[in-house]
């Protein structure tokens, strides 16, 4: 057991041991500065937050809606609500713009009415971002919901709380590691989204071209560019996930 | 206030169909084994489960009537309950979960936590104001739960086997104090429980059994003259089921068992276990009327008395000391012969 | 630099499963056969061409080479040839990790010529095709374009290969030579994503080679750019230094440059030397 789990850990740490090996580290700070990485960065970030806060919003509802109530073919609504983490992302997006494209089946009437296209626009980057992250906060959610006390709900009730009440007070409190985690998991995965960016919302610096976008093309160019903004890309990564794993798993033991 | 109620619905194989009425101030315990319905009248009267028939009336208010359409939600029938593992808000301190409910009725934070503080201190909580519920013990856990449903002043106390999660121990004192705690509630009370002791703390009792009620009355009334098998069993008694005529009462199985004197019909005949003789297999006359051969199919010491259990064409419990089951060399397996006089059988109708 | 050896190990895995169907189904005589197929296969004898012929290919090939392969199939029926198409840069970057490749073919120039640099080649280079750009445009054309400048509008919606493309370099050359300047909506990864986006009706118009508009011909329309201001690209092919089946490669390059190959390059609407 020991030696296959540090065989894992080893399958894990070796990419990253090479991208390290590799890392042009005389001229990193020269890549890291660039004007262009910069940008690409501040709209990776920018978009990642709000393609989170909207997982968050709408996913939250979601979670609720598929733990607590019982209605017909509502496990084919939950596969169907997470089926953009098995889709591969170009094909997520290539379903987004037929979507809500230009010519898509709700996005021709945003064209025609609004004379609104959403690809190749930031906003675009983050409903493509929203539409692959969402799933990890619904699911990671939709478990805590699951496992929190029916009868907190009911004594809630009684007690005169409306559902809304209820849900602030007494079962938001209750699953709240479980959607800081979800919440974690959605930025991270919007943060690393690339297929279904580039085939939804196109790429064009400033407005949709976001890191991984810049760390793909710059390896056709410029591959040691592209490993130091991959690298800069793992350390936010790590630094989050490690800032916030203490946090959400001490509170997730301490519940039970 | 006072609560009145007709209950009917049916929950799978449940079919729920109990008159259930309450005076303020009094305590109605529901008594009855696992799966007669008990906690789903609890969660009828709150509004937790909606009724197909019947009406349920609390304070004077109609809250349930489906003939007429009508149901208050739970969030308004004013219906405080204290939940059998408690449902204490975990992410709440123990303040703000007694608390709560004047908090979301809208009264102001301040006067909110005022009237909680007090009612920690009269469940001498005082102390755990400030605590999260997982770090108290069952007993304390459990007055938490009672004061938070007293709290925003509910006229109607629902408990639900409000001792059961608790260890012998504790158990003795806080029945003591909730038998306290229910006297001062002037509304009414209605308490599921499936152990008689803990029905004792209520003035009358409703044994349920499959949805309908078996049997109602003070709790000395019916362990006297239990009319199921769960009450006999509460009581401790042997309990037989049957027809009189002339004297003889005939089980449905064909068993005869002579009574002293009761009017023809169907009755009950309740044989206290102690009222048993064991003999072994002989032909010693007495003035015992009733005489079964039997064979001890288990055996179990209750302090100093041992606890028979007879197989036979009538089976039987019956008690005997000790000395005597060392006597009789009584063990599992043993041909014995079981007498019981006719005058010390209770037949009454059924 | 390490270089993982992969090569031993395919072939290895190969040949266990033609040793594995051949005498599972006729016994040790026709296994006998299948060694000396092997022996002839390394000592390379021009006359049969055997064994698994690994071709890395520029994405803009796949339609081309895929048919290719059927019509080289017909002449040396125990030659199969296994195909890796990606870009021309990656391409590249997988030859120089050491991935197994007999031939590579790419889409410009300048990938071959960091190739050869790098000592990756066996063979000198050779032009097999040409590529011109061309605009593509919705199925009919119907917004009526004609020319480069008419791209040059806000109205419309202009897309263009990413710079690091070979589509995207010629296009920023051809767009330099008409002295059109136009900001396009997104620099796409690639001449296929910019198809993808006309024909799905999200971009008005791209800039994409020839034989991508030839390929997409029933879901889009070409406007020819002037041979004045359009650039050309070449197609060069070699055979790898590391080639395991070098005279399947040498095969397969020579079908290529024959007759029947120009036709099935012309077919696909690529330009032959």
């Amino acid at each position: 057991m020991l030696a296959l789990a540090a065989l894992t850990v080893v399958f894990f740490a070796l990419p990253l041991v090479g991208l390290l090996w590799r890392a042009p580290w005389s001229r990193a700070a020269q890549y890291l500065t660039d004007d262009d990485a910069l940008q690409a960065l501040r709209l990776s970030l920018v978009c990642s937050l709000w393609a989170t806060l909207l997982s968050v919003l709408f996913g939250v509802p979601l979670a609720w809606l598929l733990a607590r109530v019982q209605f017909p073919g509502r496990s084919l609504v939950r596969s169907l609500c997470t089926l953009s983490m098995v889709l591969p992302p170009v094909v997520g997006g290539v379903a987004l713009l037929f979507a809500l494209g230009r010519k898509g089946i709700v996005g021709q009437w945003l064209y025609r009415w609004f004379d609104y296209q959403l690809p190749f626009t930031t906003a675009a980057v983050v409903v493509a971002q929203t539409f692959v992250a969402m799933p990890f906060l619904v699911i990671t959610v939709e478990a805590a919901l699951r496992q929190t006390d029916d009868a907190t709900d009911d004594a809630a009730r009684t007690l005169g709380a409306g559902p809304w009440y209820t849900f602030r007070r007494v079962t938001l409190p209750e699953i709240r590691p479980a959607l800081i985690a979800g919440a974690v998991l959605s930025w991270a995965r919007a943060l690393g989204e690339f297929g279904a960016t580039i085939t939804f919302a196109g790429n064009f610096p400033g407005t949709t071209q976001t890191m991984p976008l810049a760390v793909y093309l710059a390896r056709e160019t410029n591959p040691e560019q592209s490993i130091v903004l991959a690298l800069l890309m793992i350390v936010i990564s790590f630094s989050v996930l490690v800032a916030l794993r203490d946090r959400w798993f001490t509170t997730a033991g301490r519940q039970r | 206030m006072s609560a009145r109620a007709h209950i009917s619905c049916t929950l799978g194989a449940l079919a729920l169909d109990i008159d259930l009425s309450v005076g303020d101030g009094e305590v109605v315990a529901l008594l009855g084994p696992n799966g007669a319905g008990k906690t789903t009248v609890l969660r009828c009267l709150a509004g937790l489960q909606a009724i197909d028939a019947g009406v349920i009336e609390i304070g004077g208010e109609v809250v349930d009537a489906p003939e007429r359409s009508l149901f208050v939600p739970t969030m308004r029938r004013r219906v405080g309950i204290a939940f059998q593992h408690y449902a204490l808000f975990p992410s709440l301190t123990v303040l703000e979960n007694v608390a709560f409910g004047l908090r979301a009725t809208g009264t102001p934070r301040d006067e909110a936590r005022r009237v909680a503080s007090e009612w920690l201190e009269r469940m001498r909580l005082s102390d755990q104001a400030s605590a999260r519920p997982t770090a108290l013990s069952g007993g304390q856990a459990q007055r938490v739960a009672l004061a938070r449903a007293l709290a925003p002043g509910p006229r109607l106390l629902l408990l639900d086997e409000p001792l059961a999660a608790l260890d012998a121990t504790t158990r003795a004192t806080v029945r003591r104090e909730l038998t306290d705690h229910l006297a001062s509630y002037a509304g009414p009370t209605v308490m599921v429980t499936h152990d008689p002791i803990d029905a004792a703390i209520a003035q009358r009792v409703v044994v349920l059994d499959a949805g309908r009620v078996e049997q109602e009355g003070t709790l000395d009334e019916i362990l006297a003259r239990p009319r199921s098998r769960y009450v006999a069993d509460l009581a401790g008694a042997n309990l037989v089921r049957g027809t009189v005529t002339g004297g003889v009462l005939t089980t449905a199985d064909g068993a005869r068992v002579v009574i002293a004197d009761a009017p023809d019909g169907a009755a009950w005949a309740l044989i206290h276990p102690h009222s048993l003789t064991l003999s072994m297999q002989s032909t010693s006359t007495t003035s015992a009327r009733n005489s079964w051969p039997g064979v001890v199919a288990g055996m179990h010491r209750v302090g100093d008395r041992v606890r028979v259990q007879i197989d036979g064409h009538l089976p039987l419990a019956a008690e005997v000391t000790a000395a005597s089951a060392a006597d009789l060399g009584l063990v599992t397996g043993s041909a014995v012969v079981v007498t019981v006089k006719a005058t010390d059988i209770e037949v009454y109708p059924a | 630099m390490r270089r993982p050896e992969l090569t031993p190990i395919i072939a290895m895995l190969a040949l266990a499963a033609c040793a594995a169907c051949t005498t599972g189904t006729t016994g040790t005589n026709e296994a006998d056969v299948a060694d000396d197929a092997d022996v002839a296969d390394h000592t390379g004898q021009p006359d049969r061409i055997t064994g698994e012929i690994v071709v890395f290919a520029a994405s803009s090939l796949t339609e081309a080479f895929t048919a290719m392969a059927e019509s080289f199939r017909a002449e040396h029926p125990d030659a199969e040839v296994v195909f890796n198409f990606a870009s021309s840069s990656d391409l590249v970057g997988q030859i120089d990790e050491g991935a197994p490749a007999d031939v590579f073919a790419a889409a410009a120039d300048e990938p071959m010529t960091r190739l050869t640099t790098a000592g990756f080649t066996a063979t000198d280079p050779v032009v097999i095709a040409r590529n011109t750009l061309a605009i593509i445009v919705a199925e009919g054309n119907p917004l009526g374009i004609t020319t480069l400048a008419d791209l040059a509008t806000d109205d419309l919606v202009v897309i263009v290969c990413a710079i690091e493309a070979p589509c995207g370099q010629g296009a920023a050359q051809v767009l330099d030579k008409a002295g059109v300047t136009l900001t396009p909506r997104s620099y796409e990864q690639n001449a296929k994503s910019v198809v993808t986006k006309v024909t799905a009706g999200e971009a008005d118009a791209g800039i994409v080679f020839a034989s991508d508009v030839r390929a997409a011909a029933n879901a889009a329309s070409g406007v020819t750019i002037p041979a004045e201001v359009n650039v050309t690209n070449n197609y060069p092919i070699a055979v790898t230094s590391s080639a395991r089946n070098s005279a399947g490669a040498r095969a397969f390059i020579d079908f290529v440059l024959s007759a029947a190959g120009r036709a099935i390059l012309t077919e696909y609407g690529l330009l032959t030397p």
